[in-house]
């Protein structure tokens, strides 16, 4: 049995539990009037309750319990949904993200203290000596320990109208003949309904394995004096206590029942994370939850494929070129129909990005104190798993930045005449082959005066340099971190620190981002990022005898030069390119093939591609273009992941392997 | 994969791929070797060490593939019809090693194996595990994380770090 199965769903299911949290959250606080919401709420933190319950988690499952506690006094209109309310259930919002984060990095949700949240639930829903639960979750789920079987019944019986009841019996100390008597208890209470179970289990009470005090569980139309009184009756009963067992208990036991299949591995698998397998938690895979219907359309797919493979091994037989011709052009719309249905599986929708963001800018609004509101278009645009995991941080930096230094107060917006509220407009959409993603505020935007003074006391750019720089280069400035870390220029020229981090972070994931800003109007920020990490499109290079595959994203141009524009500095190459030098690599020499690449002819041509590498140019020399592909980068596979060179390989179409160069590690 | 092991009769020994360098007889258990291939063109790897001979195409994926003759300090052999490329997978890497020639699956009684300190001493053989003597032949059993985990950079370090074991 593999733990980390488990572990990782339960990380999974409750990301996802937590996010609609977060999302009902926010809609009590803005409408406390909706039942709605309170009840969706309450689900979520009672399926929490269930699933933390399952793996062990048990600060988890008792701050859930409290957070039931206290909407349930909500929902029976006991407590209103006031603002202290809603900041407390924020408030374990973030103790229980903190807690799945630590059950994520060390495999047990110990050492966050969440007492203090607790007593606060309960004071709040009045619940405060405990009294009124005698038994913590725990005892109570041993106490009405259901298997699925149990379970339905109880459930059928419910709809039947049949009322399930607890029945606990003490019998007298002198008591002599135990199991005899309980005999007779059992007999009373069949004769008023059926019995569902019992504890200790009635194999036990037979040989009298038991103390003075059982428990029965049964279905019964009867009413609970009728009951009480039939059981009473009986000679040698000290006390009867009958509860009635309510639709949550039954849940409660279902969740307990339903996560683990198998109950010795649940307990494995809690002692097992509570304790020194953080090995096993490290290695948490990434799972990704798919639509069945698109591995359907895959499992098609592929069954296409074994009905071609069954026709070209027909053809061989008969040696028909017509067919053979036909059968692969099938094959290859059909491998295009697989390539684009196994991307449409790691695609995600942008939203589970952008759930978390409605907070982040409650939390924000209310500690600057500005009137804010988000916006979200197209939270249905599908990007790569792997992507949308990535670029959150960065979008959330943006909208702080909108907020905090985009955004002007109430009174200066309405000194300028704009509404009193500030908009942080989200959006996505798909342009092509990538996904943009807008961040935007109706702010005051950036003065590019500002910016041009800073970079101008930081000597990034000289007098005479200033005339000759573009809007967009001025703009590119807020990017370099010698600009953007320093406190005093960000409230100058607008703008937080950390973009050139935002910057580098959207040009890992092989993006670029933009800025346009208008005075007074406001400012965005366009990040353009591909669809999918795993195919880019990449010019394949030939050097000496051999292949390289160069990304397209970080070729300027490709040009032939007269060997005399190649200059000797000391030992260094450079070329003349745009009036200015710019270094000459070697890619025969750099990549060391085995054979020298071609050596310049006298008055010929070298075919240089120009290489932008953070804002700096260098040209390469190749020997020969082969042309620009859509390739499938492909690892290297651990063993070589020390050569920095190479950010993968490929295969191209007739099998031949070409490596890629990772532009950065070239110089 | 790891019941290929239980697969041999007698729980006292274990299964072995054998294979062939330089006319002697080498061994690595069956458990970690996943597949054997015949030669097919290797593509260049920059920067790499000298016994990398590059990456090949295996049904789609990318393999490293190592000259295990250069790995042990032997002078590179032609290709021939009997070269072999032995896919090794680990839980840490998968990497293929070239070979001269597989002789096939050996059951090796646990027994039959010594040390390898016993009988070789020189530096030479750090990538030796243990020897399995039978009455015919002599097989070397490697030790992979020795043959695998490297500096790439540095092969005179490791080597270094490896006379101390």
């Amino acid at each position: 049995m593999n733990v980390t199965e488990y572990l990782e769903l339960f990380i999974e299911e409750s990301k996802e539990q937590l996010q609609r949290l977060n999302q009902y959250l926010l809609e009590i606080e803005s409408s406390p009037d909706n039942i709605n919401s309170i009840n969706e709420i309450f689900r979520v933190a009672h399926t929490l309750k269930g699933m933390a319950g399952t793996m062990g988690f048990k600060s988890i499952s008792s701050l859930t319990h409290s957070m039931e506690n206290t909407l349930d006094s909500i929902k029976s209109q006991k407590l209103k949904p006031a603002k202290n309310v809603t900041d407390l259930l924020f408030q374990c919002l973030d103790a229980l993200e903190s807690l799945l984060e630590k059950i994520m990095n060390t495999g047990s949700d110990n050492g966050i203290d969440i007492d203090l949240l607790i007593s606060s639930l309960n004071s709040l829903s009045g619940d405060t000596s405990g009294q009124k639960k005698p038994l913590t979750i725990q005892e109570r789920q041993n106490e009405l320990s259901f298997d699925i079987y149990q379970v339905n019944i109880i459930e059928q019986g419910i709809e039947k109208g049949f009322i399930p009841y607890i029945i606990k019996v003490q019998l007298s100390k002198g008591c002599l003949l135990k199991s005899a008597r309980a005999y007779v208890v059992f007999k009373a209470i069949e004769s008023l309904g059926d019995m569902i179970s019992s504890n200790p289990s009635v194999q036990d009470i037979e040989q009298e394995k038991f103390d003075l005090n059982f428990s029965v569980v049964i279905i019964s139309r009867a009413d609970r004096d009728v009951i009480f009184n039939k059981v009473s009756n009986i000679s040698e009963v000290d006390k009867i206590e009958i509860e009635r067992i309510t639709v949550d208990d039954l849940l409660d036991a279902k969740n307990l029942k339903q996560g683990a299949i198998n109950a010795e591995t649940t307990t494995e698998a809690s002692d097992l994370l509570s304790g020194k397998s953080t090995g096993i938690i490290t290695r948490l895979g990434k799972s990704i939850r798919v639509d069945t219907e698109r591995l359907d359309h895959l499992m098609n797919l592929v069954s296409e494929l074994i009905i071609i493979k069954n026709r070209i091994q027909g053809t061989g037989s008969n040696n028909d070129m017509r067919v053979f011709t036909e059968t692969v052009e099938y094959l290859g719309r059909v491998t295009t129909d697989i390539h684009d249905a196994v991307m449409k599986v790691r695609m995600v929708q942008v939203e589970t990005v952008f759930n978390r963001f409605p907070r982040v800018v409650r939390d924000l609004a209310i500690s600057t104190g500005k009137e804010v509101k988000l916006n979200i278009y197209g939270a249905g645009t599908e990007l790569d798993r792997i992507i949308a995991d990535e670029i959150g941080e960065s979008l959330i930096h943006l909208i702080r930045n909108a907020i905090d230094h985009g955004l002007e107060s109430t009174s200066e917006r309405t000194a300028a005449g704009k509404s009193k509220t500030g908009n942080v407009d989200l959006m996505a959409y798909h342009d092509g082959n990538n996904v943009v993603l807008v961040v935007s505020d109706d702010g005051k935007g950036i003065e590019i005066n500002k910016i041009l003074k800073q970079a101008l006391s930081k000597g990034l750019v000289n007098e005479d340099g200033i005339s000759k720089l573009s809007e967009r280069e001025i703009m590119n400035y807020l990017f370099d971190p010698r600009i953007s870390t320093a406190g005093e220029v960000s409230n100058i020229s607008g703008r937080g620190v950390g973009m050139d981090v935002v910057k580098s972070k959207v040009e890992s994931l092989g993006g670029i981002i933009e800025i346009e800003t208008t005075k007074g109007k406001g400012t965005k920020f366009i990040i353009r990022l591909p669809l999918t990490l795993s195919i880019i499109q990449a010019l394949v290079v030939k050097v000496s005898q051999e292949y390289f595959a160069i990304p397209l994203n970080s070729i300027r141009e490709i040009l032939n030069l007269n060997t005399s524009a190649v200059k000797q500095l000391r030992n260094q190459e450079a070329v003349n390119y745009r009036d200015a030098l710019i270094s000459l690599v070697r890619l025969d020499k750099r990549l060391n093939t085995i054979l020298a690449g071609e050596s310049d002819k006298q008055n010929g041509s070298v075919t240089l591609v120009i290489l932008s590498k953070d804002e700096k140019l260098f040209a390469v020399k190749v020997d020969e273009l082969i042309g620009q592909q859509e390739i499938v980068i492909k690892s290297l596979g651990k063993y070589l992941s020390g050569i920095k060179v190479l950010a993968g390989a490929t295969i191209l179409g007739d099998g031949r392997v070409v490596p890629i160069l990772d532009i950065n590690h070239l110089i | 994969m790891a019941d290929r092991d239980n697969s041999s009769n007698n729980a006292m020994e274990k299964q072995y791929i054998v294979f062939e360098i330089e006319s002697e007889m080498y061994g690595i258990s069956v458990k970690n070797s996943e597949s054997i291939e015949r030669m097919t063109l290797i593509t260049r790897v920059p920067d790499s060490s000298d016994y990398v001979l590059g990456i090949i195409n295996l049904r789609g994926d990318i393999l490293p593939v190592l000259s295990l003759r250069r790995r042990i300090g032997l002078e590179p052999k032609e290709y021939d019809p009997d070269t072999r490329v032995l896919v090794f997978d680990s839980e840490s890497y998968r990497v293929g090693l070239v070979v001269d020639k597989v002789v096939g699956i050996v059951n090796i009684p646990e027994l039959g194996i010594q040390p390898a300190k016993n009988v070789l001493a020189d530096k030479e053989s750090f990538f030796i595990e243990s020897v399995y003597n039978s009455n015919d032949s002599v097989i070397m059993l490697l030790n992979m994380d020795i043959i695998l985990n490297v500096d790439h950079s540095n092969i005179a370090k490791e080597k270094r770090d490896v006379t101390v074991i």
